[in-house]
């Protein structure tokens, strides 16, 4: 059975769509602003039609083009007459536009043709027809009214067919502008509305300008004695219809707090006409604001209590109040409501979206007359229109201008151009076979444009273009890409080494400014001989520091510390480089409180002497490892490129340790670029491309173990099982080409996910557990030991307590010659 | 998300209180940028169009339109910044514009 499944709370203030899923109703936002609702509100301006929270900021404004509250005049001969357009229009066209901008919601690529329209439970039978027309003219085929009380029942009672088989409750919905109260009843299993009450003109935003009249202006006039404030407010005189606007916002802002504190506070700042700026704070206290709503919250329970006794009917009779309307969440209305009537007030659902979701539940279980349209149905007729574009696609200015011819349309079609951000919209404008819009752009990046194609019902129709990407500044007069990467060095104290980390990439456009937020990876004793070492580097941020330039160095000396630097004390870095590749660097040390600032010009290259020694120390010590294990594996003709390489840093060494920290010569600079292009040879190069090879090979052994795995044992567990899966996906960037660091952080990543899977997958852990009990007893370092965890891991088996088998197999993990690791610790720039 | 939105809408408040009481470049600022800088860890960032133009196909505020004249109007005010999440507006500004 095919059922409607959408549906649509058409407020009087707000309307929202929601769709029934099968198990649960989803509301949809709105794509620009993410808001669930849309304001009941249209606006005609010039030749575009706004719908929605871009209408009601022209409402004060231009109030003879903007339309509200219409939902009001449904069934009613009454028409609007819109200046802007020379043009009259209806209540049900206002709806229809309203009810086609709610279309736009559905992110799902499905087209509602089907649909439940919620009417309130006051409406006749010409209004609800009327209603039923508005949705036609938006283009659904089929249109099933449900009345609001017993909608937002739904939702509460959670499903169509209700758990209450019998009985009477009462439906309180405080809206945003409109009150109704209704009285809902159950007989011989039909949910029925028995009366109902209302009053059009009561809801939250009187509260707020209340607020605003009763509280802040007062508040206002005793802190600046400034009496006419009250008139000037509410006249069009810019800078107090500005303050108006200012605390009705406040207000707003004030009333959603005062729902959960007790007070709130709300700062004003305003200029006088005698150009005094003033500076006010102003409490409001929960009691406050209750005392102003206080009269007409006893309005609307006195239409409640009106309902009961019309239907002779005692608190005993009624089972609970259900809440809907965004007002009732404010704290005084639902105690005041329970304190009047003693009657229970079921708060349960969203009051907001509640009257929606209960039209998707009574429309997931609806039955569709009208079987629907294959995706493509509204548009067969449509052939695919094509539509090319022609615009700058680099600009420094904040709008540029779109042209676009279209071919292949049939007539009556719009077309909408937005930006992907949600931040620009056109809204919807007559498709012609040439247009042309001015498109806001974002500052500084690449700004997305999509073009669609929709037909008068606001269903989209295919279209043929491409997307339209117009970077903002980019190449200006100065602007120029970065010819490489800018990256700072700091500790990688899990692999005891060095690594870059990137603050500008390459081709990012001068200028460029970042602030980055590091702790200090060890302390660092004052008057000690240890420094901090902020070393700036200009090359590939995937490499190895050593292979990459040296911009400038920051080293701070512990003796010009006033305090130890603490390890886990922050330090901020904010890196500026202008457009002249100037490199401007301030370091902050929260510890010490000392601000360093630096400027490096591109004239001028600094090298450390004892970062120089310290770093091609660093290189020996890898290519004497490199050189061990080449001999071990009678990798002769390896060995002997390690064995040259080692002899040239060994040549390096000396002469960066001959050399006078305060000589004038450029020979630091010389052995600096030596050591780069040694770097290079190891890391990129040679015998270390062979070991990229060799774990490369490695890495798809295990990351095939892993997925056999992954396909074959269902206990694998589900955080293995997603490791695994962004592992395999990392894996073609990482195994891109021979970059040594790539190659070896995605093999250790593979490492890390392998022992974890054997660590937390049962039968992996049992298996692997039993491999190294049968090692021999050379084997271990430690042999009666292993042979007592061996039992232990036995016995956790036999009694499956896996927790301690992991313990044990760890231990014996420890206990294994070959899993022994020999550090070298590196000394590092201190920062982590 | 709310409570990021929350906490994106105080620290610009923070920020404009700040530079209104003349801390600005002085250590309050450091504090205030560093939330921001988490909070864009996080995938928030939040921008204030303050001086901006503003034009009626902007949606990414919402405008309080103060004054009677339209011609050049010029967001003058901000109540609430505009705030994104990994690129997509989640908060549209509160402003109010008037004609400079």
């Amino acid at each position: 059975m095919q059922t409607i499944n959408f549906g649509i709370d058409l407020g009087t203030t707000n309307s929202l769509i929601a769709r029934f899923t099968g198990v649960q109703a989803e509301v949809f936002k709105n794509p620009v602003g993410l808001k669930e609702t849309l304001p009941s509100c249209v606006a005609f301006r010039k030749e575009r039609i706004w719908v929605g929270d871009k209408a009601r900021e022209w409402l004060q404004k231009d109030p003879l083009n903007v339309f509200s509250s219409f939902k009001r005049k449904m069934g009613t001969s009454e028409t609007y007459s819109v200046p802007s357009r020379q043009e009259t229009i209806s209540p049900i066209n206002l709806s229809a536009l309203v009810l086609k901008e709610l279309k736009n919601f559905v992110h799902t690529g499905d087209i509602p043709e089907q649909v439940v329209i919620t009417i309130p439970a006051s409406f006749d039978t010409v209004q609800s027809n009327a209603t039923k027309q508005a949705g036609l003219d938006a283009g659904f085929r089929e249109v099933v009214l449900l009345q609001e009380p017993i909608a937002a029942s739904l939702a509460y009672f959670n499903k169509y067919t209700t758990e209450k088989e019998s009985g009477k409750w009462l439906v309180y919905d405080l809206g945003g502008g409109t009150f109704d109260v209704a009285l809902i009843g159950i007989e011989n299993n039909e949910m029925r509305v028995l009366d109902h009450q209302g009053n059009n003109y009561l809801g939250g935003v009187d509260f707020d300008h209340s607020l605003v009249m009763e509280v802040l202006v007062p508040e206002i006039i005793r802190q600046t004695g400034f009496m006419d404030l009250a008139n000037q407010l509410l006249t069009h005189k810019a800078r107090y219809e500005k303050l108006y606007y200012v605390l009705l916002l406040k207000a707003e802002e004030a009333k959603k707090e005062l729902t959960t504190r007790l007070s709130t506070e709300i700062e004003v700042t305003f200029e006088t006409d005698e150009g005094d700026e003033l500076d006010l704070l102003i409490t409001v206290e929960r009691e406050q604001f209750n005392a102003v709503i206080r009269g007409r919250i006893d309005d609307t329970i006195d239409m409640l209590e009106t309902i009961m006794s019309r239907n002779n009917l005692s608190t005993d009779a009624i089972s609970e109040i259900v809440l809907i309307g965004g007002s009732t969440y404010i704290p005084y209305v639902r105690a005041t409501l329970a304190e009047r009537t003693g009657l229970p007030v079921n708060t349960d659902a969203d009051p907001t979206t509640a009257v929606a979701i209960g039209a998707a539940y009574f429309a997931g279980n609806t039955p569709a007359r009208q079987a629907a349209r294959s995706e493509s149905g509204p548009t067969d007729s449509v052939s695919a229109i094509q539509i090319q574009t022609g615009y700058n696609k680099t600009t420094k200015d904040l709008e540029e201008y779109i042209s676009a011819s279209a071919s292949g349309m049939d007539e009556g079609l719009f077309y909408r151009i937005t930006r992907t951000d949600g931040g620009f919209d056109t809204t919807l404008r007559p498709l012609t076979s040439r247009f042309g819009e001015f498109v806001g752009l974002l500052p500084n990046r690449v700004n997305t444009f999509t073009i669609s194609v929709y037909d008068g019902y606001n269903n989209p129709v295919p279209v043929r273009v491409e997307p339209i990407t117009i970077t903002h500044g980019l190449f200006s007069l100065y602007g120029q890409p970065l010819p490489e990467d800018i990256c700072i060095e700091v500790d990688d104290l899990m692999n005891n080494a060095t690594r870059c980390e990137l603050i500008f990439s390459r081709n990012s456009v001068l200028p460029l400014t970042k602030t980055i937020y590091r702790e200090i990876s060890r302390t660092i004793r004052k008057n000690s001989d240890e420094s901090l070492i902020i070393n700036l580097l200009e090359g590939d941020a995937t490499q190895h520091p050593s292979t990459n330039k040296n911009i400038g160095v920051i080293e701070v000396r512990a003796t010009d510390l006033p305090a130890d630097l603490i390890k886990g004390s922050d330090v901020e870095l904010k890196i500026d480089m202008s457009e002249s590749r100037d490199v401007s660097v301030s370091l902050h040390l929260s510890m010490t409180d000392q601000q360093i600032d630096e400027v490096f010009s591109p004239t001028q290259r600094y090298v450390s002497l004892s970062k120089l020694r310290d770093e091609i120390q660093e290189l020996r010590g890898q290519l004497d490892s490199d050189l061990q294990k080449a001999l071990q594996n009678e990798e002769y003709e390896t060995a002997a490129q390690l064995q040259e390489l080692t002899d040239r840093a060994r040549i390096l060494y000396e002469q960066a340790r001959q050399i006078q920290p305060d000589t004038l010569t450029d020979e630091k600079y010389q052995l600096d670029e030596a050591k780069r292009k040694l770097a290079r040879q190891l890391y990129t190069t040679g015998p270390v491309s062979n070991r990229v090879i060799r774990t490369k090979e490695r890495y798809y052994d295990l990351m095939e173990s892993l997925q056999n795995w992954a396909e074959t044992l269902q206990e694998l567990p589900p955080k293995q099982r997603e490791e695994i899966r962004q592992l395999k996906a990392n894996e073609p960037e990482a195994m891109r080409g021979n970059n040594y660091f790539r190659v070896e952080g995605q093999y250790a990543q593979c490492r890390r996910i392998y022992h974890n899977t054997v660590l937390y997958t049962p039968t992996l852990l049992a298996y692997f557990f039993h491999i190294y009990a049968g090692l021999l007893p050379h084997e271990f370092t430690d042999y009666q030991r292993a042979q007592a965890e061996i039992k232990r891991g036995e016995k956790a088996l036999d009694r499956q307590n896996y927790d301690e088998l992991r313990g044990v197999f760890l231990n014996l993990l420890g206990l294994a010659r070959n899993t022994e690791v020999i550090e070298t610790k590196i000394k590092g720039t201190g920062l982590s | 998300m709310q409570p990021l939105i929350d906490i994106a809408n105080q620290v610009h408040a923070l920020e404009k209180k700040a530079q209104k009481e003349g801390h600005s470049g002085s250590g309050y600022l450091r504090p205030i940028q560093r939330i921001r800088q988490a909070l864009a860890e996080l995938g928030i960032t939040f921008h204030n169009p303050e001086g901006e133009r503003y034009t009626e196909t902007r949606t990414d505020v919402e405008a309080s339109v103060a004054g009677e004249s339209m011609d050049n109007l010029t967001i003058t005010q901000v109540i609430k910044p505009i705030v994104s999440q990994n690129g997509q507006i989640v908060q549209a500004g509160i402003v109010i514009v008037e004609s400079v």
